[in-house]
């Protein structure tokens, strides 16, 4: 079985993509008389929830993978590590579970063999950082979730020191199939390297979002248009963030990238879990780089120096961008530091957060010197732009009764003006004018 | 065994040691704050961080276990680099002073909070002895300095600042009017032992300058003789302060003190060129006059200190870098809110005026009240915190990361033995450690996360609860002054 999994070429769908028959392999070959199974169903990444589908909606073939895996690497236990974010998954997991142990599926002796295989569900209370392996161990353990330094891999020392098998929902799901099906039929979709499919979470400024799995190797821009169904609102398709708050954002120029672990690690982002964002011209590279960091700035456990203070302060550049504080040393020091935050982090929190803002400075590197320079050419930015009304502008005082804090006196038949003490920026104005007098820059 | 690497030295070692040991067995110190010995490691502060030759990737030396074959580098540029940028980001939050306002903005960089608290506690002789460790001429400056130390106290932001420039007369006062013989010999003794005489230095003036080099090289064992045009001694102190500022009894006592060091006194001794080139002849070093003296005679007095260290650093071949200054952490002004975490350590009042008049200076029992209310800014652990010995090895910048606002100072007294700082916590769980390993009830948790976790005792217990009876082993143990014994400074 181990050798089907190795021959299939599925990588882990976690986000780092490990080759997952190697790992199995690792667990396999150590000996010990306890070892671990454990789901990771810690799915926290904004947008996603391929995981909590799986979850809700096929829990059986989870399950089922979680066993296979359990039989071919000699463990007696598993676990799921679900967040208690996905009461339903816990739900049906544990109803399934509960089936499977009545009707011998799992539990002593299943089916009358010598093999005993349970499964435990385990609730994590809501930390992102959860899902890097080593700090859900910690978590199942009773601990608080901190990453530890790898190695020891939890394949050598997991779970109460035990070797131990810790595959992504995603991975397990795929199993039953592969055993089913055979190595061969699994590998016969995908790229060189990646094999299979992928499921993705596709949002954003798209006509049709949605789950979606696609063979690896698909281009960016086959999901956008033919998947997607193009742009929103007959917008411009500018980017797509893949990967969640630790990917990276990859711009239309590049949308004929097929995708796999290796393209995407290239262009600086990362497969991630399969968060999918669309963004068109309207958004803001810095502003999206911003939101994203301030994710998983909110998430760092605060165990170690590069992650816990070096993302603040790389957030602390951001906001001064976007509020046009910003100075000219800040797009060398906002890189040095993403460099030695990827470098110097103690886990893949650390060490890929950085990325957001790495892959914009790289892709959209004109956009952080305008904002440097008090301009933010989306208008995203509040901070940055101005309202005014010109010479267009007949009087019809439309503008002024919408205004919400009054900036625009009532003035009947004549050219209408902004007071910018008042202005907040929410771009009502503009919206109601009938003939385009509002100018937003 | 495992074999391995180490900055080009191959070594074996047990199974289970990390890199960090196997480095200690080649007489390698790699630098780590959140290492403590037995503790279970934990890899938080990233200072020990090594790189593998070949793959040119970093980790922490103090988890990682040694294997096979690996070929470690303990320091080049990478390595230094990470360390500093770590050190700069702990910095950057990190809110505390290693030393008071007022010791930095003093010329002579006197350490005042600790004359304060020894005056405090009626240690007169104790507090003289601080003073002249920095300050040649107590009684003097007592009277014509302008006091640039009492402008930076902290004092100043509750109400009034600390008569700063009193005490220190008081104390230079009470030290002159000791004679040699009576001198009781206490801790900070500086002594006016006879050293024996390393070489003999000439010093041409004996203004400020020359009376302060003259009384440090003395004491650091050289044979000082102070040349001068004058018939007496004491320069611009004697011609051009007036009397009434400056009694001249006072400027004799504390010459007469210089004096009795062992300096000798020339007067009447013009030295033109040819008169400078015979000294340069006769002596092993010479001080020159300053080529323009200084507004203030406490900055005399402190150049002339600093000239003391240079010729004592050239005469013994060293570098000559003048009297070594720490790095130091700063944070700035006290916002509103930190008053009254600082008067914690301090008593109410205003600031104390002598109330028989300047000529008379304060009375005993002023200087007691009056140096009570010094707030002690300064750190407990000046001297043994880790991060401010790593800070100033790889010359860290607390600037370069500044956040767009500091967190507020809180000093934690409920404790009966520790104090606790959290904002100077670098989350290194030493202490957190600790409290598990021996047992305690409640002990001490990382609450929160990321850049907002702080150390704390769980479910809002007190300082007390937590640290039963693990308070002195975890306030040794903490690498900064975060958790620091009470009576921990001198």
């Amino acid at each position: 079985m181990v050798q089907e999994i190795k021959d299939s070429g599925v990588r882990g769908r976690g986000g780092a993509g490990f080759p997952s028959g190697i790992k199995w392999e690792l667990v396999a070959r150590e000996e010990s008389a306890v070892k671990y199974v454990i789901c990771n169903g810690d799915e926290g990444d904004p947008g996603a929830f391929m995981d909590r589908m799986l979850l809700e909606s096929y829990p059986y073939r989870v399950i089922e993978g979680m066993l296979i895996a359990g039989y071919a690497v000699g463990a007696s236990e598993g676990y799921f590590y679900i967040r208690a974010e996905y009461p339903l998954a816990v739900k049906r997991i544990r109803a399934a579970l509960n089936n499977c142990r009545e009707a011998g599926i799992i539990g002593p002796q299943i089916f009358g063999s010598s093999y005993s295989f349970d499964i435990h569900l385990y609730e994590g209370a809501g930390a992102f950082v959860c899902g890097e392996e080593t700090a859900l161990i910690k978590s199942i353990e009773g601990n608080r979730g901190f990453p530890t330094q790898r190695p020891p891999y939890p394949a050598v020392s997991g779970l109460w020191n035990a070797p131990t098998l810790v595959n992504n929902t995603e991975t397990l799901a795929l199993v039953s199939w592969i055993i089913r099906k055979g190595a061969k039929a699994f590998n016969r979709l995908g790229t060189e390297k990646s094999k299979g499919t992928k499921v993705f979470a596709l949002a954003g400024k798209i006509n049709r979002g949605g789950l979606i799995e696609v063979p690896m190797g698909i281009t960016i821009r086959e999901i956008v248009e033919e998947i997607g169904g193009g742009i929103a609102n007959g917008n411009k398709f500018k980017a797509i963030q893949i990967g969640g708050p630790s990917g990276g954002c990859i711009p239309e120029s590049l949308a004929d990238t097929p995708i796999d672990f290796e393209s995407m690690k290239e262009l600086g982002a990362m497969m991630g879990s399969g968060g999918m964002v669309v963004l068109d011209d309207t958004d803001c590279m810095v502003d999206m780089a911003r939101y994203f960091l301030s994710f998983t700035q909110k998430e760092s456990c605060g165990k170690c120096t590069f992650c816990r203070i070096g993302t603040r302060r790389m957030l602390d550049i951001l906001d001064r961008l976007c509020s046009g504080k910003g100075k000219p040393g800040d797009l060398p020091e906002l890189e040095t530091l993403a460099g030695w935050t990827q470098k110097g982090s103690l886990c893949g929190l650390g060490q890929t957060a950085p990325n957001p803002v790495l892959t914009t400075l790289r892709y959209f590197r004109e956009e952080y010197e305008a904002h440097i320079n008090g301009r933010c050419p989306t208008g995203k930015c509040a901070d940055l732009i101005t309202y005014s009304i010109n010479d267009k502008c007949i009087g019809c005082t439309l503008c002024a009764q919408k205004c919400p804090v009054d900036a625009i006196e009532f003035r009947p038949h004549e050219q209408h003006e902004i007071d910018l003490e008042k202005c907040i920026k929410c771009d009502t104005c503009r919206l109601v004018c009938p003939v385009e007098a509002v100018i937003k820059d | 065994m495992i074999e391995l690497t180490i900055d080009g030295k191959n070594l074996s070692v047990e199974t289970t040691t990390t890199v960090m040991e196997a480095a200690l067995q080649l007489g390698i110190s790699i630098p780590s704050m959140c290492h403590n010995g037995d503790l279970p490691h934990f890899a938080s502060c990233m200072i020990c961080m090594v790189q593998e030759e070949s793959s040119g990737k970093l980790f922490t030396s103090c988890t990682v276990k040694a294997s096979e074959g690996m070929n470690i580098v303990t320091m080049n540029d990478e390595i230094r680099e990470a360390r500093k940028t770590a050190l700069d980001l702990l910095l950057s939050d990190h809110v505390g002073d290693c030393e008071a306002p007022c010791t930095i903005t003093c010329p002579a960089h006197m350490n005042i909070p600790e004359m304060n608290r020894l005056l405090a506690q009626g240690k007169f002789e104790d507090a003289y002895q601080v003073v002249i460790q920095d300050i040649a001429l107590p009684s003097i400056l007592g009277r014509i300095c302008p006091a640039p130390c009492e402008g930076a106290c902290r004092r100043g932001a509750v109400d009034e600042g600390i008569s700063i420039c009193f005490l220190k007369r008081y104390a230079g006062d009470f030290g002159a009017g000791t004679s040699a013989e009576d001198r009781v010999e206490t801790d900070n003794n500086l002594s006016l032992q006879a050293a024996p005489a390393k070489g003999r230095v000439a010093i041409i003036g004996s203004g400020p300058y020359g009376l302060s080099a003259a009384w440090y090289l003395q004491l650091f064992g050289y044979q000082c003789i102070i040349f001068d045009r004058n018939p007496l001694p004491g320069g611009a102190l004697r011609y051009s302060v007036p009397p009434e500022l400056l009694p001249l009894e006072v400027l004799e006592q504390e010459i007469e003190r210089i004096r009795q060091s062992g300096v000798t006194f020339k007067m009447n001794s013009e030295i033109d060129p040819a008169g400078i080139k015979q000294l340069e002849k006769d002596f092993d070093a010479v001080v020159y006059p300053l080529e323009k003296a200084p507004k203030m005679a406490i900055k005399s007095s402190a150049l002339g200190k600093e000239a003391a260290w240079k010729i004592r650093q050239q005469l013994a071949g060293q570098p000559v870098v003048g009297e070594r200054r720490m790095f130091n952490s700063r944070f700035g002004r006290l916002m509103e809110s930190e008053a009254v975490e600082y008067l914690k350590e301090s008593v109410a009042g205003n600031r104390i005026e002598p109330a028989l008049g300047f000529a008379a200076g304060m009375t005993a029992d002023e200087v007691i009240a009056e140096a009570a209310r010094c707030l002690h800014c300064e750190c407990r652990k000046p001297e043994t915190c880790l991060l401010r010995m790593y800070a100033d090895e790889y010359g860290a910048e607390q600037k370069r990361f500044q956040g767009p606002q500091r967190k507020p100072v809180t000093k934690q007294f409920q404790h009966e033995t520790v104090v606790y700082e959290p904002q100077k916590c670098i989350k290194c769980g030493i202490c957190v450690r600790i409290t598990a390993l021996y047992k305690e009830e409640f002990g001490l948790t990382f609450i929160g996360r990321g850049f907002d976790v702080v150390i704390g005792v769980p479910f809002s217990e007190s300082l007390r609860e937590g640290l039963t009876h693990t308070a002195e082993e975890a306030a040794n143990a903490c690498p900064t002054g975060a958790l620091a014994m009470k009576g921990g400074r001198k």
